[in-house]
């Protein structure tokens, strides 16, 4: 990724997330990973993490996030987040009910093991995933894509084409 | 069919699996839409007169989540999911002129039917408002999802209001949840039954009254209706006016009232007085009207008063002819909305008098619509009427003469509107009619048609349901309410 371009903010604002963005990263990934034992979750954690991606959007400028991380794939990991949440609660109705923690019941759960708490775990990455991708999408729709009308059908852009189009018009 | 959460998986699963392949598959979301709402109706008829509790993760009520699947639920499933797949059906050649971007539009259309199934089934407090919440944002989307001017109002307005009855709703379950320390419905009605009904409880019944009420589009909390139903694509409408203001309005509204709180002579004296007043008032503001989708929406509005009416007559009767009436207003609206979209699609106008001489162009639009017509007119032999015939005798029978009359007059009403509409849209013409505009207009693609035609021939023999009248076939919803909540402890606690 590229971000000693001229687009974005100043200097200070650009070298301060380049510090920082590591860190609350790795923070959106401790609340997700330490939510089933704490009071976190994949939520606050996918929260965190979506926030770092808009903090690099906006230091950096859009063209650097979008080139590297753009909507499609953020809509295709938050679909796939959700569709992968919802076959893990569909393999619960195989040991006895819809969102059954059959993990659990496969390996029994024990203080200070790695899936002490049978499917939660996972169930808060996917979730992570899910938000973070999510709000991350919430957010360049409304930054960075306009609708314009073009022969009388209606489409999403993105805002160079719609600075060229307003121009063009 | 005892596996109820596959009323939630299926339609989920596809919903966010047409966002991940219709790129490269674009028959996917048409074809994956239809096929599914028709198996998720195939499954809600399995659900006929059958009594089941599935337990989420295995964790019994009032511990874990519960689905609660009754005569009640399963009469909503079955509405909810046959307008869904004819909603489907309609919108295959309809969006492809009109809008763009089917993928998200199928992916939201299934979230709200997924969030509709959620609400129906669920037995828990907070898992019907997440499900609530699922349908509304969905819909919220859809409403707006022309993205023009007024498209964008209209969501923007049908949000703000629904956020405000969430709000009361998200109050109201915070107050009970307090009180009692449980989320369970049939645990809630436990508790009440042990403590008693105080303030705390009625305050919540109020709160939810105004929330669902809204939901539920009765006068005075009915003004997001008109803008919504008129922005949104007809097959939203349909679904909004057939599976959305039914299945998490009068739906929940009347599971709380019968099974939750209890029905008592005040709650049905305020049912019987909002139904009046919804009935009168949306009426009259319908004669006025003169855009199509508008005009059916304050139609929606006054039967929906039809409704509150006979559930709040209280008898086996009254509950009997409020549930009928609520089938067959889910049919003949349908069919309404798809006829206005028909007619948006061939003259890319829904201006009553701008149009005109339909009849001959669109024979099937025009006869589907006619049926339509009589059905919610109160015509006999079509559904309408019967429903309507039953609310009259249970007014009558529970010393409410009044009541009766004003159904009555309600229907001449209706009557009147939707002779305004067959003269100026099929049959006459309007006063800016230009001959030009219809020349070329043909009748609707085969897919549109085959919708139309069901629901009119569910709409011609829908009066049969009404054979054996408390004890027929809708025996199972009138004993599910008029049961009450012992009823509904009984089918969850099995006692």
């Amino acid at each position: 990724m590229k971000k000693n371009n001229r687009t974005g903010m100043s200097l200070i604002v650009k070298n301060t997330v380049r510090m920082v963005e590591g860190f609350i990263f790795l923070f959106g990934i401790y609340l997700t990973l330490y939510g089933h034992i704490s009071p976190a979750s994949g939520f606050s954690g996918g929260i965190v993490l979506g926030c770092v991606f808009i903090l690099m959007t906006i230091a950096f400028g859009k063209n650097v996030i979008l080139e590297s991380f753009g909507k499609t794939p953020a809509y295709i990991f938050n679909c796939s987040a959700a569709l992968l949440f919802l076959v893990l609660g569909c393999c619960g109705i195989l040991f006895g009910g819809f969102f059954s923690n059959f993990l659990e019941k496969i390996f029994p759960s024990a203080n200070f093991r790695l899936f002490s708490a049978g499917l939660l775990p996972i169930y808060n990455i996917i979730i992570a995933v899910n938000i973070g991708t999510g709000l991350f999408m919430v957010f360049i729709i409304l930054a960075v894509r306009r609708v314009i009308e073009i022969d009388g059908t209606r489409r999403l852009i993105s805002t160079e084409f719609f600075d060229n189009f307003k121009e063009k018009n | 069919m005892d596996n109820l959460s596959l009323f939630i998986a299926i339609p989920a699963a596809v919903a966010f699996l047409i966002p991940i392949v219709s790129h490269r598959l674009k028959w996917f979301p048409d074809v994956s839409s239809s096929v599914i709402t028709f198996i998720l109706f195939l499954f809600s008829l399995e659900t006929l007169n059958h009594q089941c509790i599935y337990q989420m993760g295995g964790w019994p009520a009032p511990i874990g989540i519960i689905f609660v699947l009754d005569g009640f639920s399963s009469m909503m499933l079955i509405i909810v999911n046959l307008i869904g797949f004819m909603a489907c059906l309609f919108s295959v050649d309809y969006m492809e002129k009109i809008y763009t971007s089917k993928l998200r539009y199928y992916s939201l259309l299934l979230l709200v039917i997924t969030g509709m199934n959620g609400v129906i089934l669920t037995g828990d407090l907070f898992n019907m408002f997440i499900f609530l919440e699922i349908a509304l944002i969905a819909s919220y989307a859809l409403v707006g999802f022309g993205c023009g001017s007024k498209d964008l109002e209209a969501s923007f307005k049908y949000l703000v209001i629904n956020m405000i009855a969430t709000y009361f709703i998200f109050l109201g379950i915070a107050l009970l949840y307090g009180r009692f320390a449980t989320l369970n419905m049939a645990h809630i009605v436990t508790s009440i039954q042990q403590y008693g009904t105080d303030s705390v409880v009625i305050f919540a019944f109020v709160l939810f009254f105004v929330g669902f009420g809204t939901k539920a589009a009765i006068v005075p909390f009915h003004a997001w209706v008109p803008d919504a139903y008129t922005a949104a694509p007809a097959p939203v409408s349909a679904l909004l006016a057939g599976g959305i203001i039914k299945s998490l309005g009068i739906y929940v509204l009347m599971r709380l009232t019968y099974n939750i709180f209890g029905m008592s002579q005040v709650i049905a004296n305020l049912f019987v007085y909002f139904g009046i007043a919804s009935i009168i008032i949306g009426a009259l503001m319908a004669l006025g009207q003169w855009n199509f989708k508008r005009l059916l929406a304050y139609h929606s509005i006054s039967h929906m008063g039809y409704i509150i009416l006979g559930f709040g007559l209280g008898s086996p009767l009254g509950i009997l002819g409020g549930v009928f009436h609520l089938f067959n207003h889910s049919l003949f609206k349908s069919l309404l909305f798809f006829n206005s979209g028909s007619v948006e699609y061939e003259t890319g106008n829904l201006n009553l008098r701008k149009l005109g001489r339909l009849s001959e162009k669109m024979p099937v639009t025009s006869v589907s619509s006619l049926i339509a017509f009589f059905s919610t007119s109160g015509i006999p032999p079509f559904n309408g009427f019967w429903s309507k015939l039953i609310i009259i005798i249970a007014a009558i029978q529970a010393g409410r003469p009044f009541s009766a009359l004003w159904v009555v007059i309600g229907s001449i009403l209706t009557l009147a509107y939707f002779a305004k509409i067959q003269r100026y849209v099929f049959f006459g013409n309007g006063d800016e009619f230009d001959e030009s505009q219809v020349k070329d207009i043909k009748e609707v693609p085969s897919l549109m048609r085959v919708s139309l035609i069901i629901l009119a021939v569910l709409c011609t023999i829908g009066g049969l349901l009404a054979i054996g009248g408390v004890n027929g076939v809708f025996g199972p919803v009138v004993n599910a309410l008029a049961g009450g909540t012992n009823q509904y402890i009984g089918e969850v606690f099995g006692k």
